[in-house]
């Protein structure tokens, strides 16, 4: 199954616990001047992988979690980062559905 | 197993990104994926441009046990963004046709029968020799392709021009993209356009000239809707002599009779002079005007020459010729109405649109091919519209080298890598890079591709090598030129990549490696340099075409010219090729840079690529301190032509009454040799047919599928009628795709040219039709 919208809406969908956690990605935006803390913040945390793009302020950003609970731990984590200005979902594939 | 998909997955995951990045933010590139996904563990993904048309995409190509299993479009490419169209993302299946020539094959007693390559290419050495030494250097040719790599063209012209001392070498980009050269040589004094595609996400206003870009170039065009949707104000004007795919999606569509294309060129810049629309300092500080000769003739007949010969003339003689294309005038002759072409001068005329003109096949097979790219030239330069992002007459080509090893590389009879054959200094350049006497290279153009074939048909030529090519499908009036290549004393040599009607008429044939079977470089439509390693074995004794002449040359004793080994064969090629090309106007980037980008534009100086050239803010070359520096030219000026109108060579009349037009559909390459072997595009579009109008077929009393009979004063083919399909041509007028060679429509076409490009007109001749 495939998304198109943000992961809260997809989250709030689903009522099971689930035996394997979709993958997504996203482009994750910068505040002005902040895209090496970005990239280092994102970089330190678990069960994410960045590419930044070589000539925008723009890094792709991909999740990979183990279970629920993690996965909401990092969104968390996200939420809070000071360096990140938005987060827009790109990908989110789902093997059990 | 379950680690590997989740890292597909999450390839996937990375893909998605890159393209939503992609279409967010043009030109975005993230360098340091390649490597990411070559540890996918279940694919190795590598970057080559397309195989196919001539814009270039960027392909990754993913490989598994040796074989090439997907493809997918680079998002690192700017030309693409990661989208393909259905051939490319269809492409790598053409490498695995069941039918592919695996093994050399030598004619022995009226029959080909499998032989070592190497002996192959013993006999092609030793009866290029022996003609050669019986009748003389110009019985021998080469004729190649747009299709060919830039190393593939390069030894060509190397071993024929300069070790064999004979021009006979042409292409097959002759018949796609002449016009366009000299379209460029006489209005700027340079070949190639002067923009990008990056034009597209600047312009307000697209004009396409004859250009079906829905299906020649979808990825281009798809990229022009996404500008539209984007912007509240861009318009796609599609001027065509059939409504097609692109007349679809189109804001309006202007329908042109056949050739007045011309005319209307000329209507528009007369309504841009009459309503004040010139951009006055542009013209008196960066144009000039000329004249040539009109009633310029045909081509049709053998040794037919032509030399033009420009005269100055000032604006106001302009003014004076351009009295006869009133709007009202033209109208008549074009049945375009007049307000209409008010309308394309108004939107050319408005200093506050940005406009790009797209043309191809339309402007460039047609018998004032040059003309008509020079009048396009006309209207953009009347308003300064050139040169600066979103203003640019663009001049698309159809293969994915015509440029690169054609135009670039000069694999024409009259062209060197480095200008021409005719000039003194061009001659000493190439002598000296191939190290080879001066003398060698002979300053007179011989045969181009029309006059070519009728040298095999006369027998002034005996020996022709053929490369990535298949003539006996694409040469117009076609039943003289294989009549002519099948007679006793010919000797006709085919590389190809499948059996073809022109493998059929071979007296030896080598299996060629095809695209990533072989390293190599392709040169697409906006000056772009395309690098792409081998990534997959040929099969059986496929050999690239670039080794199977080094093969010959050396057999003929230029091992000193040839030296080359083959673990490093075409970076060797690609450097001493370079030196042709120094300096600032067309410096072309090292191979250590393309094997890294996908694609590098040229000039490439000091590190950075021109995107558009003639502007000093993006061209190192300018150096006249002004807004703008038309080096190309000894006055430093573009130039401004008066160029008429005159009729085709063959227009419908009592007796052949309609228009024979033809073309290409999206889901074949040009003959379809290669794309008919992929079961997806084959079934998609199984077989040629003929577009009727609707009320045409009526009156010859024929529905979807019957059979049709197309007869012209050169021969007659019978095939089913298509009524209303993709494509709905005029009353009066049918269209024939050509990619099947079950239906050869080119035994009905007419060899006439445009007498400066010599490039033949396959979109005007005229036929009459009989319910079969």
């Amino acid at each position: 199954m495939w998304y198109s919208g943000v992961y809260t809406e997809w989250y709030s969908s689903k009522n099971n616990k689930k035996e394997t956690m979709p993958i997504f990605s996203y482009l994750a935006m910068p505040r002005e001047g902040a895209r090496e803390n970005l990239c280092t913040e994102l970089s330190n945390l678990e069960y994410c992988q960045i590419i930044p793009a070589e000539n925008k302020e723009i890094v792709v950003l991909v999740t990979d979690t183990p279970d629920e609970d993690i996965e909401r731990s990092l969104q968390l984590k996200l939420k809070n980062l000071t360096s990140l200005q938005s987060l827009s979902l790109a990908f989110g594939y789902d093997e059990q559905d | 197993m379950r680690l590997d998909r989740r890292q597909f997955i999450k390839q996937a995951a990375i893909s998605s990104a890159f393209a939503t990045a992609g279409a967010l933010f043009p030109g975005i590139s993230f360098g340091g994926w390649s490597s990411l996904a070559q540890n996918s563990g279940m694919i190795s993904w590598q970057k080559s441009p397309c195989r196919f048309c001539g814009t270039g995409c960027g392909v990754l190509v993913g490989v598994s046990d040796g074989r090439a299993v997907a493809v997918k479009g680079d998002p690192n490419c700017s030309v693409n963004k990661g989208l393909c169209c259905m051939k490319g993302y269809h492409s790598v299946q053409a490498l695995y046709g069941k039918d592919r020539l695996t093994k050399a094959m030598v004619r022995k007693n009226g029959s080909l029968v499998e032989v070592p390559i190497q002996e192959a290419l013993d006999l092609i050495a030793q009866k290029l020799q022996e003609t050669k030494d019986k009748h003389g250097k110009d019985s021998v040719a080469m004729y190649g392709s747009g299709q060919w790599t830039i190393p593939d063209g390069y030894v060509a012209s190397k071993l024929f021009k300069g070790c064999l001392g004979t021009n006979n070498v042409e292409a097959n980009a002759r018949l796609c993209m002449a016009s366009a050269v000299t379209g460029f040589m006489t209005s700027f004094g340079l070949d190639e356009p002067m923009g990008c595609y990056e034009d597209i996400d600047h312009a307000n206003v697209f004009v396409t000239w004859g250009n079906n870009m829905a299906e020649m170039h979808p990825v281009l065009f798809s990229r022009m809707l996404a500008q539209r949707k984007r912007k509240v104000d861009v318009k796609i004007i599609d001027f065509a002599t059939r409504y097609t795919r692109t007349s679809q999606a189109a804001d309006k569509t202007i329908i042109f009779k056949p050739q007045t294309d011309l005319a209307v060129a000329n209507a528009i810049c007369y309504e841009i002079i009459r309503n004040d629309w010139v951009n006055s300092n542009f013209v008196n500080e960066h144009v000039s005007f000329h004249k040539g000769k009109t009633n310029i003739g045909y081509g049709t007949e053998d040794h037919f020459v032509f030399n033009d010969k420009a005269e100055p003339m000032s604006f106001d003689d302009f003014k004076v010729f351009l009295e006869d294309y009133t709007p009202e005038k033209v109208e008549k002759l074009s049945g375009v109405p007049a307000k209409d072409i008010k309308y394309l001068a108004s939107l050319y005329g408005d200093p506050s649109v940005k406009v790009t003109s797209f043309w191809c096949m339309g402007m460039n097979q047609h018998t004032r091919g040059t003309w008509i790219n020079n009048l396009v030239y006309n209207i953009h330069l009347l308003v300064g519209k050139i040169s600066t992002p979103g203003n640019s007459p663009f001049s698309l080509t159809g293969q994915p080298s015509a440029c690169g090893t054609v135009r670039e590389v000069g694999t024409l009879t009259h062209k060197l890598p480095h200008g021409v054959v005719m000039n003194e200094q061009d001659r000493e350049m190439a002598a000296d890079i191939w190290d080879v006497p001066v003398e060698n290279i002979d300053p007179k153009p011989s045969y181009h591709t029309v006059e070519m074939f009728r040298a095999l048909d006369r027998g002034d030529i005996k020996f022709i090598w053929i490369q990535v090519t298949n003539p006996m499908v694409t040469m117009p009036n076609l039943i003289r030129y294989r009549d002519g290549a099948l007679k006793d004393d010919r000797f006709v040599v085919v590389s190809d990549v499948y059996p073809t009607p022109t493998t059929d008429v071979a007296d030896v044939i080598l299996p060629a490696a095809m695209w990533i079977e072989q390293e190599g470089m392709y040169g697409n439509s906006e000056r772009r340099t395309q690098h792409f390693a081998q990534i997959v074995d040929p099969p059986g004794e496929a050999m690239s075409d670039t080794w199977q002449i080094i093969e010959v040359a050396r057999r003929l004793g230029f091992e000193k010219q040839f030296p080359w080994d083959e673990s490093d064969y075409i970076e060797k090629i690609w450097e001493e090729y370079r030196r042709f090309h120094a300096g600032p106007k067309h410096e072309m980037a090292p191979y250590s840079v393309l094997t890294q980008r996908s694609g590098v534009q040229w000039p490439f100086v000091n590190g950075e690529e021109t995107r558009w050239r003639f502007n000093p803010k993006y061209d190192p070359a300018c150096t006249n301190g002004k807004e703008y520096d038309f080096y190309g030219k000894k006055d430093n000026r573009a130039w401004i032509w008066a160029r008429p109108y005159e009729p085709a060579a063959e227009s419908p009349d009592s007796e052949y009454n309609f228009w024979l037009n033809t073309g290409r559909v999206l889901e074949h390459w040009h003959t379809g040799s290669m794309t008919r072997r992929v079961p997806v595009l084959h079934n998609a579009v199984p077989s040629s047919y003929v577009e009727l109008h609707p009320e045409d077929a009526a009156e010859l009393g024929v529905v979807n599928g019957e059979r049709v009979k197309i007869i012209s004063r050169r021969g007659e083919i019978t095939m089913p009628a298509q009524i209303n399909g993709r494509g709905v041509p005029v009353r009066g007028m049918v269209f024939v795709p050509f990619f099947d060679e079950s239906y050869l429509i080119n035994e009905v076409t007419l060899d006439a040219f445009c007498p400066i490009s010599k490039q033949p007109d396959y979109k005007k001749c005229a036929v009459r039709l009989e319910k079969a």
